[in-house]
Formats: C-alpha cells, sequence, structure tokens
C-alpha cells in the first residue's frame, strides 16, 4: 500500500516535471503565431505629406472647412499682407482664392483674422508701428473689416469700449477672433498694459453690424471655434470650457493640459483631437482614454527644432497640422491614413546615449527624415526611472550589450568607450567615411592597431576667451594664473562657475598629469590643483560688486558635450575672460563681434562627440549607415547653416562642412543676428588650430569625479593639498590598475 | 533490484530541486568557466591568458589580499566571539541577549550605513567629540570599521548557532565531569569544543560566505573606489563590469570558487554530523 502510494506521488510528480520541461516548444511555436498575427495586423499608418505652398506662412489667422467641403486658410507672409487659400480635395492641393486688399489701409497690417465656413472673412488691422525695434506690430485704435464670399469688403465699426491713451501702445482691439457661420464674431479685447498688452473680455458681436451681443470676463484664455461651437482655454488651470454662444455662460469644463492650438474638437462626433512631440491622438470629451493614431517618432513633427501649431482634422483619417520651425515660418503639413503600408516600418535602429544631448536629437530626427523605412529609437540611459545613477545606467547598458539586445549605435560620451574598444564591443568603422574629407587627425587618437572603432561626429576647442592682450599669452594652467592674478579688482577674472572650474582645467590639462605610458604624476597634478586654487581665491577676493551675485545652474542629465558657448561674457564689463569651448563659426564671429580674442588652452585638446557601433548590431547595414549619414558633408553643413532649425553645440569633422560654414552668411542674415562677420584671417587661424588637435580631453566620469570630490574640500580649505592629492592618486591608480 | 529501485527513487526526489540548481547555478557556473578561457565577446578562445591577466593584475591582488586579510581576521573573531557570547547565554542563563542579539541583523544596511556616516565622517560625531578632522572611512582605518560593523551585525545570529549547538551536548556529560573534579576550562576543551564539531563547520562555512556579503557595507560607505584597505574582490568585479571586461571577471570568479572550495572542503570533511564520533 505504501509502496503503492509513494509510487503514485512519484508518477505525479514526474508528470508535472515533464510537463514543465515540454511546454517550451509550444511556447515558441505559441509566441511565433503571435509575433505572426501581430505582424500580420500591424498594417496601417498616417503617411506624412509636406505641402508646399507658393508663399510662406509667417502668421496663420484661421483654417476652416466648411459644409460644401471646401478648405479655406488664411494668413499673411509678411506684415500688409493677406492671403486666403483654398482645397477641395481635403487639404492635398491649394489654390490661391485672390483677395483684394485695396481696402487695407496703407501701412496697415492684419493683427486677426477668421474665415467662416462659408468663406466670409473678416479681419482686425492696426497700423504698423514705427519704431524698429517693435517689428511692425500693430498699434493703435484697430480697424475692423467684413470681406464677403465674393471679395467685398466694408468697414465694420464693434461696439467696444473706448480707448484710452496707454491702450494704444501697443493696440487697442480684437484678438483671436473667430467667426461662425451664423455671422457671430467672437474676439479678445486687447489692450496695451505695462510693456506688453493684455485680454481683457471675450467679446461676441454680429459681424455685419457690430453690435455686441454678449461679453464676458473669462480671464487669461485662447479662444476657438470648432463646428460653431466657442471654446475657451484658460491657461492657469489648464481647462477647456465650452462656452454657450448665445449668451457667453460656461457649459461645461473638461481638465486639459494641451494648448488650444493644438486640439480640435468634433462636437457632433463626440470626439477630441490632439497632438504633441510624441503623435496626434484621439480622444473622449473627458480626455480619458486615448488612442495614438500618428506616431510622432515617424513624423517630422518630433523633430528637434519644430513647434506643433495648429491642428486640423478633415475627418478620421486625414489630419493637417502646421509647424513652427525655428525660422519663423509655418510649414503645413498632411497625415493620412494607408492601410497598406506597415504601422511601424520593419527596420528598427536603436541609438543611445547615456545623457541627454540635443545634438544627438538632431542627427537621430535627421536621420529618421531621410529614411522612412527606418524606425529609429532614441534611448537615453540617465531618463529611465530605474537608474540612480551614471553606474546604474552602464550596467544596464552593460547587461543589454552582454546578452545580445544591446543598442545599434552607442553615444560613447560619459561611457568606458576606451574599454569597449580594447574588448571588441565596438564595430570597425572604416568603411563609413572618407579619411580624406575629414579632419584625420581628429580620427586618429582613436585608432587601435590600425583599426577606428569610434569616430568623432563633432567637436570643440577649449579656449579662453577675453581681449587679445591677455587671452594671447596664456600656452598653460600657471600662464593662466600668471593673467588672472593681474586682474583688476573690479573685475571677476573668469566667467566660469567653481564646480565647473576645477573639471574643467582637470579635463583640459589631463594630459600634463597622465603621462604616455599611463602612469600619474604626483607632482603635476599637486601643481594643477594648487593653480586651479589659487585661481579660485583670486576670483573670490575679487572686489567686483558681482562677485557673489552670479546663479550657475546647471543640469546634470544633459550631456556636458550639448553645453553651449555664451560669448556676452567677452563684451561685459564684469568679466576679464571667459573659459568655455569653442564650438562653432558663430561662436568666433560673436567673439570678434565683441572685440574679443581666443586663444586655445593646452595645445592640440579638444572635446569629441564620439559614436561608435555595437559589434553585435543585428542590423549593422543602418548602423553604419547612420554614422555614413552623421559624418556626411550635407548633415555636417547644417550643424551651422543660417537656415538651421536648432543651434548645433560642435564643429563638424567634415572638411568642405566646416570650409560652408566659414563663408560669409548673406547681409540679411547677418543683420537679422546682428553680425559682423569675422575677417579670412580669423578663419585660417581656426583651420591652423584645428590641425593641430591631437588629444581628447580627459572626459571619462571616474576621472572627473574622483577629482572634483576629493578636490573640492581642498578648495575650500578643509582639506589639504597632500591628502586630496593622495586620495586622487590612491583612487586613479586603482582605476587605471584595473 | 529493489535497491536500485530505491536508490533510484531517491534521486527523483532530488530532481525538482537539483533542475532549479542546475539551471540557476551550475549551468551559468558552468558558462562563467567557458566565459574565462574566452575573449570578452565569447567569439575567440584565449586559453589561460585571461587567468594571467587576472593573477598579473595589481589590483585583483589587492582586493584578493584584502579579502583574504578580512578574511582572516573577522572569521576567527566572530566564531570566537559569538562562542564566547554562547556560552554565557548557555551556561549562565542570560536569555535576554538571547532575544535581542539578532536585532543587528533586522537593521537595513542602507540605515547602517548611514549611521556609520555619521558617526566617522570628517564632520562626524567621532571627530567631534575627539576634536580631530580625520576622515576615517577614507584612511586604513576603514578596515578597523568594517570589522567592527560586520562583528556588531552578525555576532548575534552565530551565537543562535552556537546555542544550537550547546543544546545538543548531553547535560549528564557535565555533571560526570564535574564529579571527576573538572574545571571550567577542562569542560570547554574536552566536552563542549568536541560536541560542537559538527556545527562549527557549519559556522565556519556560513561565517566565510558571509565575509563576502560585508560588500554592501563597504559599497555604500565608501562607493565603487574605497580607501585600499578596504577595496574587496566584489569591487573590482563590479568596476570589471563597468568596463565588460566580462572575460577577467569570469577567470576571477573561478579562482574565487576554487580557493574557496579549498577552504571549506576539508571541514566540510571532518565535520561528520554524528555526535558518536567523539567517542571513537
Amino acid at each position: 500500500m505504501k509502496r503503492k502510494i509513494s509510487s503514485l506521488f512519484l508518477g505525479v510528480l514526474v508528470f508535472f516535471i515533464l510537463s514543465g520541461c515540454a511546454g517550451d516548444d509550444r511556447g515558441e511555436t505559441k509566441r511565433e503565431n503571435s509575433e505572426n498575427q501581430q505582424t500580420a495586423s500591424a498594417m496601417g499608418r498616417y503617411i506624412e505629406e509636406k505641402i508646399d505652398l507658393p508663399v510662406s506662412v509667417t502668421t496663420l489667422f484661421d483654417l476652416r472647412s466648411g459644409e460644401d467641403g471646401q478648405m479655406r486658410m488664411l494668413f499673411e507672409d509678411e506684415p500688409g499682407s493677406l492671403y486666403l487659400y483654398g482645397s477641395s480635395d481635403e487639404g492635398a492641393k491649394w489654390n490661391e482664392q485672390k483677395l483684394k486688399t485695396d481696402w487695407l489701409p496703407e501701412n496697415y497690417r492684419v493683427a486677426a483674422g477668421c474665415v467662416d465656413g462659408n468663406g466670409n472673412i473678416f479681419v482686425c488691422a492696426g497700423e504698423m508701428a514705427k519704431d524698429p525695434m517693435a517689428r511692425k506690430t500693430a498699434v493703435g485704435i484697430y480697424h475692423y473689416y467684413q470681406i464677403d464670399k465674393t471679395g467685398n469688403a466694408k468697414e465694420v465699426s464693434l461696439e467696444l469700449p473706448a480707448a484710452k491713451g496707454e491702450y494704444l501702445l501697443m493696440g487697442y482691439g480684437l484678438m483671436q477672433s473667430a467667426l461662425a457661420d451664423d455671422g457671430k464674431l467672437y474676439g479678445i479685447l486687447y489692450k496695451a498694459s505695462g510693456e506688453g498688452s493684455s485680454p481683457d473680455k471675450v467679446y461676441c458681436f454680429d459681424s455685419e453690424s457690430g453690435k455686441k451681443i454678449w461679453s464676458a470676463d473669462m480671464g487669461n484664455v485662447d479662444l476657438a471655434l470648432f463646428d460653431n461651437q466657442l471654446y475657451a482655454y484658460v491657461y492657469e488651470k489648464d481647462m477647456l470650457k465650452h462656452i454657450d454662444t448665445e449668451t457667453g455662460k460656461e457649459l461645461e469644463e473638461t481638465e486639459c493640459p494641451y494648448d488650444i492650438t493644438n486640439i480640435d474638437i468634433k462636437p457632433e462626433k463626440n470626439r477630441v483631437y490632439y497632438c504633441d512631440a510624441t503623435g496626434i491622438y484621439g480622444t473622449d470629451p473627458e480626455m480619458g482614454i486615448r488612442e495614438l493614431l500618428v506616431d510622432g517618432a515617424l513624423s517630422s513633427f518630433s523633430r528637434i527644432g519644430y513647434d506643433t501649431g495648429d491642428l486640423f482634422c478633415v475627418k478620421e483619417d486625414v489630419f493637417l497640422l502646421m509647424l513652427g520651425s525655428v525660422s519663423g515660418d509655418w510649414e503645413l503639413y498632411r497625415y493620412k491614413y494607408d492601410p497598406s503600408v506597415p504601422t511601424r516600418p520593419d527596420n528598427e535602429l536603436t541609438v543611445y546615449a547615456l545623457k541627454e544631448n540635443p545634438d544627438i536629437d538632431t542627427l537621430v530626427s535627421d536621420f529618421q527624415e531621410k529614411h522612412p523605412e527606418v524606425y529609429v529609437r532614441y534611448e537615453v540611459g540617465m531618463q529611465s526611472e530605474s537608474i540612480k545613477n551614471e553606474s546604474d545606467a552602464i550596467n544596464a547598458l552593460n547587461t543589454e550589450i552582454a546578452a545580445g539586445n544591446g543598442p545599434d549605435v552607442l553615444v560613447l560620451n560619459n561611457l568606458p568607450w576606451e574599454s569597449y574598444m580594447e574588448k571588441g564591443i565596438l564595430a570597425d568603422l572604416g568603411s563609413c567615411y572618407e579619411k580624406k574629407e575629414v579632419y584625420e587627425n581628429l580620427f586618429l587618437p582613436f585608432e587601435r592597431e590600425g583599426i577606428t572603432r569610434a569616430v568623432p561626429v563633432a567637436f570643440k576647442i577649449p579656449m579662453a576667451g577675453g581681449e587679445k592682450s591677455t587671452v594671447s599669452n596664456i600656452h598653460s594652467a600657471e600662464e593662466l594664473l600668471e593673467e588672472v592674478k593681474a586682474t583688476e579688482e573690479t573685475v571677476l577674472p573668469l566667467c566660469i562657475s567653481e564646480e565647473k572650474l576645477i573639471r574643467f582645467m582637470s579635463s583640459v590639462y589631463w594630459q600634463n598629469v597622465q603621462t604616455e605610458d599611463g602612469s600619474l604624476s604626483r607632482e603635476n597634478l599637486s601643481r594643477l590643483l594648487e593653480t586651479v586654487k589659487q585661481i579660485q581665491d583670486c576670483i573670490k577676493s575679487s572686489k567686483s560688486e558681482y562677485a557673489n551675485s552670479f546663479f550657475w545652474e546647471e543640469d546634470e542629465n544633459m550631456d556636458s558635450f550639448y553645453e553651449y558657448f555664451d560669448a556676452s561674457f567677452a563684451s561685459s564689463d564684469i568679466f576679464a575672460m571667459g573659459l568655455a569651448y569653442l564650438d562653432g563659426t558663430d561662436s568666433l564671429a560673436y567673439l570678434y563681434n565683441y572685440n574679443s580674442s581666443w586663444q586655445a588652452l593646452s595645445e592640440g585638446t579638444f572635446s569629441p562627440l564620439l559614436v561608435g557601433i555595437s559589434q553585435k548590431s543585428e542590423r549593422m547595414d543602418i548602423a553604419e549607415e547612420f554614422v555614413r549619414f552623421s559624418l556626411s558633408e550635407e548633415e555636417q553643413k547644417s550643424f551651422d547653416s543660417p537656415d538651421n532649425r536648432v543651434f548645433f553645440s560642435g564643429f563638424p569633422v567634415n572638411k568642405k562642412a566646416l570650409k560652408n560654414m566659414e563663408k560669409k552668411p548673406s547681409k540679411s542674415d547677418l543683420e537679422k543676428r546682428r553680425l559682423q562677420w569675422p575677417p579670412e584671417e580669423a578663419f585660417l587661424e581656426l583651420e591652423e588650430q584645428i590641425q593641430k588637435l591631437k588629444t581628447p580631453a580627459m572626459e571619462d566620469n571616474i576621472v572627473m569625479n574622483t577629482i572634483e570630490d576629493s578636490a573640492k574640500p581642498y578648495l575650500a580649505g578643509e582639506k589639504s593639498l597632500d591628502t586630496a592629492v593622495n586620495e586622487i592618486m590612491q583612487t586613479l591608480e586603482l582605476y587605471f590598475a584595473e | 533490484m529493489k535497491k536500485r529501485y530505491k536508490k533510484f527513487k531517491c534521486f527523483l526526489f532530488l530532481v525538482p530541486s537539483l533542475a532549479g540548481v542546475s539551471v540557476f547555478v551550475f549551468l551559468p557556473f558552468g558558462d562563467v568557466i567557458r566565459r574565462s578561457f574566452t575573449s570578452t565577446t565569447g567569439e575567440a578562445f584565449t586559453g589561460f591568458q585571461n587567468y594571467h591577466t587576472v593573477f598579473t593584475n595589481t589590483a585583483f591582488r589587492l582586493a584578493a589580499y584584502n579579502t583574504g586579510r578580512f578574511l582572516i581576521v573577522c572569521v576567527p573573531l566572530l566564531m570566537a566571539v559569538s562562542l564566547f557570547l554562547a556560552n554565557i547565554v548557555h551556561f549562565q542563563k542570560r536569555q535576554f541577549y538571547r532575544r535581542v542579539c539578532l536585532l543587528p541583523m533586522a537593521v537595513p544596511v542602507a540605515s547602517l550605513v548611514f549611521v556609520w556616516n555619521m558617526l566617522f565622517h570628517r564632520n562626524g560625531l567621532l571627530n567631534s567629540y575627539l576634536k580631530l578632522s580625520v576622515d576615517w572611512l577614507h584612511t586604513s582605518s576603514a578596515f578597523g570599521i568594517l570589522v567592527i560593523s560586520f562583528l556588531w551585525k552578525n555576532t548575534g545570529y552565530y551565537v543562535i548557532l552556537w546555542l544550537t549547538g550547546l543544546e545538543g551536548i548531553p547535560e549528564s556529560l557535565y555533571e560526570a565531569a564535574v564529579l571527576d573534579g573538572a574545571g571550567t576550562m577542562a569542560k570547554f576543551f574536552h566536552i563542549t569544543l568536541p560536541g560542537l564539531k559538527p556545527v562549527a563547520s557549519a559556522v565556519l562555512i556560513l561565517a566565510l560566505t558571509n565575509v563576502f556579503k560585508v560588500y554592501r557595507e563597504c559599497y555604500l560607505l565608501a562607493g565603487e573606489y574605497p580607501d585600499k584597505s578596504i577595496y574587496m574582490i566584489q569591487h573590482i568585479f563590479h568596476n570589471w563590469f563597468r568596463d565588460m571586461s566580462i572575460e577577467k571577471m569570469a577567470a576571477g570568479a573561478v579562482v574565487v570558487v576554487c580557493i574557496f572550495t579549498v577552504i571549506v572542503y576539508p571541514f566540510r570533511k571532518k565535520g561528520g554530523g554524528n555526535l558518536g564520533t567523539l567517542y571513537n
């Protein structure tokens, strides 16, 4: 009996074990089936199409669709102009509907305009300010014009309160106007207050007679008409209010974190659409469950340098979106659903950076734009919620790499790239660039045994900026100290924070501390720390009235490579010199404009933006294409072009791209930027310096953090120099010995 | 046939645990051994190159030395102190300590580290009391602090283990010894210690494994690069992982396991489990 029971028990145990083991195959099949199903069903995507208009849109007044199926867009391209464009094919093609503007008085511009579903237009116009600093803003009392669909215009007098003298400085009249199909005109009265103009009340008028129907005090709101229903967005509360068009009273309100221009409401269909950088979403009026319709990652509006503007839902599968670029113009994009296209491109590329870096954002978004067949995922290690510090992030990354799931492209700044190179973690990038097209001296430090596994995409030069007579003498840390000591008492010697000073100096002069054989020189380290302390003491003992009034804000999660150079210090009487990185021809131009010069510190040192490809990448060809793209002349030229969407921090490594950057911009562009372009000698000097660059600055976080942690108490007088140096030496000797 | 069936039946009962241990311990360790003979990416066979690198690495040698030193200092101290306290509790009936001895183990490591920082920081309580300005945690004193911390935290647990062993020794032996005129030390050396042999091997093995856990306090106190005196094996493993030196980690791990096995194995063989060995 006992034997039977134990045999039965054994049998049950074995059965369970075997069933657990046997589950694998079925599980794999299930997984495969599930993946196949997902692949099979994951079709359909909104395809982006840029709609080019013959005229640029600098101010969009209104975009409406009518019951006749016509869409109408009212805008201006420059002050004093007015255009009406129409589309009868859901926004795919637009034709100008000629508008006579002889009703607009001379030197007047349209301050606000709106169009209804029938093609009637209402315009508020004011005289352009004569002060050139005011950039032709409409000032004075506004005039109002109604233009019917046949183009006949008549002036309308709106029943508004009389304007006081001070209101006229910045313009007094109706803004954010909206014209309903029933002829009601809605708008917010703006009047000057203080140094700008502020909203007063919301008004409703009869657009024909100008008679006031109602007015309501709603505070600081934005207005919009959706399907002839009036909505007001209250900024302070992030609330969207539905307003009764008859009385101006509030009907209901919904919490809404989005700007009203980024929303389109279809009350009849009970749908709300909104957009942000991540995509266009559809949701219910309570903004509960949302559905991603247009993936921002595959569209232009997630790209850096673009701002989302007016969103318009033509119908559920067609959207129009105005995107604002850095140049100030608006661009019209159309998104139409295509069920035959995969939801997400089959090819995926993962780009990883430890810290946030807008320069990488730019490269990623430019690559995505040029390669719509690739889905680029950009990961920032420090942005993960579970990551507390850099060490955690690097460990997490290494775990992924070791498991074979690592990213394809690695931005190597702040990562142990030397170790990765030695271990064969990074792939050979020799085929990704032509040596004669780039500054080879910048690539040589990253070559090991003839193979290049990491490449600089951009670089910066550490420098001291200030008066030529001052900075030209600086060729070492000691000479910098001499110049600091020679500064007048009433002027702050350096424009740099205390925390940054030790890191900057250690990074730039590290080659004096670590010899070629890898050993550390205690003497040179002591000398460097002593020099930094003396510089700091000089700054602290300055009798400048600004000595303690500067607040240096730093973002720990931002890659320090991105910190951009502000040359304005050179023009101020507050600082004698600045320590920074020269990062573009614009920076050079600004120094020149401020009658300042620059001197490369620690000759031959540069700070690179470094990228590499994981050896285990399954998408090696796409990853190589990304690196190739980043180093291409075309992309590198965009780092600092006049119509650049964003400011890219760093010089291009491509020779032709740099030459292009040195070209004098157009007169209008120089006027716009208020710049004088430096003479050719300045660029020859720059190129000469670039040719001498051969040593990457020390940017290893372990080294920098060790120096900073031990040096800070010494610089504050809490520790002796010997103690600080001993601590640093001990830690770094261990680190390099590992 | 019956015997073979019996053995097979016994083995089957082991299968679930064995499967788990194989999947989570043996197989991964097998992979570690494999990786110790290959490059980082696991593609190239490097022979004993990694072992050579590890043995000639000054940082590894320092870490091994410190870990060995910590072991040699802490384990005998721990066993001796906990045995002493266990004897007091058992023979002098100090039951109160028995109730509170495990409290230090219940203190979370992070909180403990916080307290040590408060005490031993440059601006901590100890310096303010002694009117000094020594950074205890970043000098060679850190080793002593770590030893004290380890003993404070773990002694209670081993007291309980020793007490278990002491309670297994029959009272009649002590009574017989008293009748024969044996004193306290004689009873200790001739009855208590032999009687605790089975427990001693378990205590020793546990103490040896617990020594490695001191890395938690070490890391929280002093980070990835502490003072040289407390730079342990786990520090170098952690830092090697950060640098993706997987092959060195693997070789180092195999070396550590071998050393650990050599230390522990003799004690397992001689430990036995039967008090009857006392009389053999």
